[in-house]
């Protein structure tokens, strides 16, 4: 794989896991934050 | 950017010819990492989805013909209502706009393909068992989950082994729509051909984009909300029991938290649809494409703020009651810019009405006329008398159906010839139209009467004032319901044996798979990337 496509593959997963990190602090969230 | 995907000569010779036999083509479906692959699998699932949640539909309305019970048990009656809502919701309507998603952003922005291709596969094969778990909850003892499709307790607390299927079914379609979303929110970020900016990008991309993060914000709400429903069931928590210190109402609060921008999840694809349907057949450019763009953000950020008003009659200040009030009625500003938008569109076009065009005008009719019985349900007054009545139902009909659905049939005669090659049959796709139209005014406009008049929703038998708009409503249904035989027809009758579609059948479409893509589109979409100017 070149270069390019290693830097693509690269900022893919940084997205994904910005992205899964929201979706797990928001279910984390909304089960801590009641009684 | 997107330019590492030139890696040459990667086209004809494994583009991949349909396998042949069952086996085979079995063992490609269900590992194919393909965009279009998975698209048509979406779209196919949804159909089937449509077709059962339908059936469903039809149950519904033979009882409800006549006063009395005749059909089926008043308890299978309320398992009709939430299963159909559930399937239609998760299991028609939005694979329906993942399947657009799948086949058009990577097309649409010149990407190769879908960011993460295996991850991809995994969301759409966790949607069959989630299918399979919701049906097969009929045949359990004590019947499919009754409580309506917001599993309300302590109701549902109550409820038999179906309601835990029903809340596995949702973690898993949650869990694949999370994925979903993920997938199209880095695809679109991140694989972009040069020179697409966010700002030419189509206006469906552009949706999907807002939609995926409204996803990502509140899916694992609802994981949240059923997961405590399934902790207070079985693992004597007392989250939503009063008896136990807990609050049945905090339930209500989590679930349209997640609900109100759900809607949202299930109408801005919409949008996306008709903002490139209707500049095609106008042969003009999208009028004010930036206020589009704004407009479909605000209404994404306004859908957090309203969700109260599916709860005026739980009990609120009436300061909160005015905050849910006014912030509900401002969504109909940036709706109303795209209406406005829209018709600015056509306003002096070269219009013509073939069947996507058709169907994208009775979109436009028909969602604003949700829109304004959604801003008379808005006034919290009204809504206390109106809450819980066909008037919601005939409501939320007119977006869901009128809105979703219609831009969905639209999408797929305007797509069809880009996906298979082939056309459609104009004059059947026309009276499938029509006769859709027909149908569904039918059974729905007169429910608003129902719901004035004060007749309770998910209630098999009704007083004998409603028989008539009721027997009307459910010939209309059915006339609806199988006038979608019709669609499933032509649909196949496309793929086997369509006549050859031009290379832009739409003379007027301007986005680039049908600009710099040949028709039908190539397996592989952009095995290098375009140059945008």
């Amino acid at each position: 794989m070149n270069k390019l496509a290693m830097d693509v593959k690269r900022k893919n997963l940084l997205t994904a896991l910005v992205l899964a990190v929201i979706a797990a602090v928001v279910f984390i969230y909304t089960l801590s934050n009641l009684r | 950017m997107a330019a590492s995907h030139a890696h040459d000569s990667h086209d004809d010779h494994h583009d991949h010819h349909a396998p042949s036999g069952f086996m085979g083509r079995l063992n490609h479906y269900v590992t194919t990492t393909n965009h279009k692959d998975i698209g048509s699998l979406y779209l196919w699932f949804s159909l089937f989805m449509f077709f059962a949640g339908g059936f469903m539909a039809l149950l519904i309305r033979a009882e409800l013909f006549s006063p009395g019970l005749q059909v089926v048990r008043p308890e299978v009656f309320n398992s009709l209502t939430t299963v159909h809502a559930l399937v239609m919701i998760f299991g028609a309507v939005m694979p329906a706009f993942v399947g657009f998603a799948n086949w058009l952003i990577p097309m649409q922005i010149g990407a190769p393909d879908m960011a993460f291709a295996r991850m991809n596969n995994w969301s759409f094969w966790l949607m069959p068992p989630a299918a399979l778990l919701l049906f097969s909850s009929f045949f359990v003892p004590g019947g499919a989950a009754a409580s309506g499709w917001t599993l309300y307790p302590p109701l549902v607390i109550q409820g038999g082994i179906s309601t835990d299927m029903t809340i596995l079914a949702i973690h898993i379609m949650g869990a694949s729509s999370i994925m979903g979303s993920i997938n199209i929110v880095t695809t679109i970020l991140n694989m972009r051909a040069p020179g697409m900016t966010l700002m030419k990008m189509p206006l469906f991309v552009w949706t999907w984009l807002i939609t995926a993060y409204l996803l990502i914000a509140v899916m694992p709400v609802l994981a949240g909300a059923v997961t405590m429903l399934l902790t207070d069931r079985h693992f004597g928590t007392h989250f939503f029991n009063a008896a136990g210190g807990g609050d049945p109402t905090m339930f209500m609060h989590i679930f349209w938290f997640f609900g109100h921008p759900e809607v949202y999840v299930m109408i801005l694809p919409a949008f996306g649809i008709i903002s490139q349907i209707i500049p095609a057949f106008a042969r003009k450019p999208l009028f004010g494409y930036a206020s589009m763009v704004y407009a479909t953000a605000s209404i994404a950020i306004l859908s957090f703020i309203v969700w109260g008003h599916h709860m005026f009659t739980v009990g609120m200040p009436v300061g909160g009651q005015l905050f849910f009030m006014y912030a509900t009625m401002l969504i109909a500003v940036p709706t109303g810019v795209k209406i406005f938008n829209w018709i600015a569109t056509m306003w002096r076009g070269s219009m013509t009405f073939e069947t996507p065009m058709l169907f994208a005008v009775g979109f436009l009719v028909m969602f604003t006329l949700g829109g304004f019985s959604g801003l008379v349900l808005a006034v919290t007054p009204v809504d206390i008398t109106l809450h819980n009545t066909y008037y919601v139902v005939a409501h939320f009909h007119y977006v869901l159906f009128g809105g979703a659905v219609l831009s969905i049939m639209a999408g797929v005669y305007f797509w069809l010839p880009k996906w298979t090659g082939k056309m459609y049959d104009e004059k059947l796709g026309q009276w499938h139209f029509w006769l859709t139209m027909i149908g569904f005014n039918l059974t729905f406009f007169v429910q608003h009467f129902l719901g004035l008049a004060g007749m309770p929703r998910r209630i098999p038998d009704y007083a004998l004032q409603f028989a008539e708009f009721n027997a009307i409503s459910s010939y209309g249904a059915f006339i609806l319901g199988f006038s979608q035989l019709l669609f499933l027809y032509i649909v196949v009758k496309c793929v086997r044996s369509g006549k050859k579609s031009e290379q832009m059948p739409w003379e007027g479409a301007d986005s680039i798979e049908w600009t710099m893509l040949p028709t039908p589109a190539p397996y592989h979409s952009f095995v290098t990337p375009p140059l945008i100017k």
